[in-house]
């Protein structure tokens, strides 16, 4: 046997590109499902890195419309479709590189599709919890949860932006929890995560609680952060401004 | 970007020096009404030692928390005095900048400061708004249009930082390039001399364009008008499409701006 079969090649490739997101949800499920799915499909012609970003968008607005139904069952359906997209979400990345297709316009759609995508879903929640328990308090929630979330990553991009401040390093840092501390944030993958958990339980209204009291005191951290540089420029900032 | 006061003589009076601090692209409400009003007021007291512009930055938040709170309240008085407060946090937002190119201690701070405020007042004062349709009809559609509105505002607003974010890592010098074509567009423009009545009222004429970019001082207007004439869900029905059809659009062009640039075409300056 000279030469190693298609699906091999493929496998040892796709071994090669493979770049795990860091969040825990994201390392133990969605990217080595999504490394999977990828050795069976990578190399079909018609799925293209940007075709799996807008496919995974369209599937999250499926999930808010079975949401907003409002029947268990297809709430339930909602919970582990949402999971899927994720997965598509994931598998965006790794096909670019795995291909070497990866483009500035992929990284915007990736970017701001992901944040219609948690705006859409927040408002489903709030919509759902609101219908089931006719009280405003889902709708503030639901508000404050969407400010939180929409907040943390246009905070982030303006003072990358305008003051070149990068986030909090991860990669460079001096210590196990510096290099690690993306794996317990609680980002994009552990959003998900919660609101999985929280619509197979039929309780929209935890999942906006948990990211509500989840993100408000990150929010606020960040806030901290990033005034803190910006008050003393003389702070060395060099070794977090890249990633 | 910063345009300091030494590009006025030493000479000026206070009034051409504050004069000098003015935007030349000021938004719609603020061109002639809410600016003028802080020049006004920063004739009295822009040397006060005890104001600083990011003390007024926090009074223009507080005063926004405040509209924020009668709007949710409710009842007509209550109205009248939440857009008594909007108004004020609106000018008081217009005299922070420019009591800090008049002292001339624009800072990175106080920019960041500034911008992450006005986001956090568009999310308040949309947000008190839907509640408070929410309360008068009993329906949920308001803090729908809200929803809407809100997120796509937010879009149009990151797509641009988005992109000034992703052209960065292909050109650190980016920035640069942009605000020196957006200098040289401004050095091309006409300029505008208020002297004559007529040229005035062709500039007041000309600004009236600007209501159509829907942006947070064409809001600080909409909430007024909703507020004062009771017709909270109508407005929220115009900073809904509004925002979806600009949110998209933004979007759409950031996109193929990205899609297109070798570093070359894009150096167009950045709108939100």
């Amino acid at each position: 046997m000279s030469q190693p079969s298609p699906a091999a090649q493929r496998r040892k490739l796709l071994e090669a590109t493979y770049q795990p997101r860091e969040e825990w949800w994201s390392r133990v499920f969605a990217s080595p499902v999504a490394h999977w799915l990828l050795c069976l499909v990578a190399d079909w012609k018609t799925i293209t890195p940007n075709r799996l970003t807008v496919a995974s968008f369209l599937l999250v607005l499926i999930v808010a419309a079975l949401i907003l139904t409002g029947s268990p069952a297809e709430i339930r359906l909602a919970a582990i479709l949402l999971q899927v997209a994720y997965i598509f979400d994931c598998m965006d990345g790794q096909l670019a590189r795995y291909r070497k297709q990866t483009s500035d316009l992929g990284a915007f759609l990736d970017k701001s599709l992901d944040f219609l995508k948690i705006a859409f879903l927040v408002f489903a929640l709030s919509m759902e919890a609101f219908h089931r328990s006719q009280s405003e308090t889902p709708l503030i929630l639901g508000f404050l949860c969407f400010l939180l979330t929409c907040f943390l990553p246009y905070l982030k991009l303006l003072a990358k932006a305008d003051f070149d401040i990068g986030p909090r390093e991860i990669l460079l840092g001096r210590n196990f929890w510096q290099r690690n501390i993306r794996f317990f944030l609680f980002e994009e993958a552990q959003w998900y995560f919660t609101i999985t958990i929280c619509l197979l339980f039929l309780r929209a209204d935890w999942a906006l609680w948990i990211l509500c009291l989840g993100l408000g005191p990150q929010a606020l951290l960040e806030m901290v952060r990033i005034v803190g540089l910006l008050r003393n420029p003389g702070i060395d900032n060099s070794e977090n401004s890249h990633f | 970007m910063i345009e300091s006061a030494q590009a006025t003589p030493a000479t000026a009076t206070r009034f051409e020096r504050l004069w000098a601090t003015k935007n030349k692209d000021d938004e719609w409400w603020s061109s002639f009404v809410t600016s003028p009003i802080a020049i006004a007021l920063n004739m009295v007291v822009v040397d006060w030692p005890i104001l600083t512009p990011n003390r007024i930055t926090v009074l223009s938040m507080l005063a926004g928390g405040v509209a924020s709170f009668l709007i949710v309240k409710g009842g007509f008085y209550s109205f009248l005095w939440a857009v008594f407060f909007l108004h004020l946090s609106h000018i008081f937002d217009c005299m922070d900048g420019q009591m800090a190119k008049y002292r001339g201690i624009s800072s990175p701070f106080g920019s960041y400061f500034d911008k992450v405020t006005d986001q956090l007042k568009v999310f308040l004062f949309f947000g008190a708004a839907a509640y408070a349709a929410y309360k008068q009809t009993g329906e949920v559609t308001p803090v729908f249009l809200g929803f809407i509105g809100v997120s796509f505002y937010f879009i149009r607003v990151y797509v641009k930082y988005l992109t000034i974010f992703i052209e960065m890592e292909n050109d650190p010098e980016y920035l640069a390039d942009c605000s020196a074509v957006a200098a040289k567009q401004r050095g091309t423009q006409k300029a505008h001399s208020s002297s004559r009545i007529w040229n005035g009222l062709l500039w007041f004429l000309g600004e009236q364009r600007k209501f159509f970019l829907f942006n947070e001082t064409v809001f600080i207007f909409l909430i007024s008008f909703g507020l004062l004439f009771d017709r909270l869900t109508e407005i929220l029905w115009v900073f809904a499409v509004s925002q979806v059809y600009y949110g998209l659009r933004r979007s759409f062009q950031r996109g193929s701006q990205i899609y297109r640039s070798h570093h070359l075409d894009l150096l167009k300056p950045l709108e939100k």
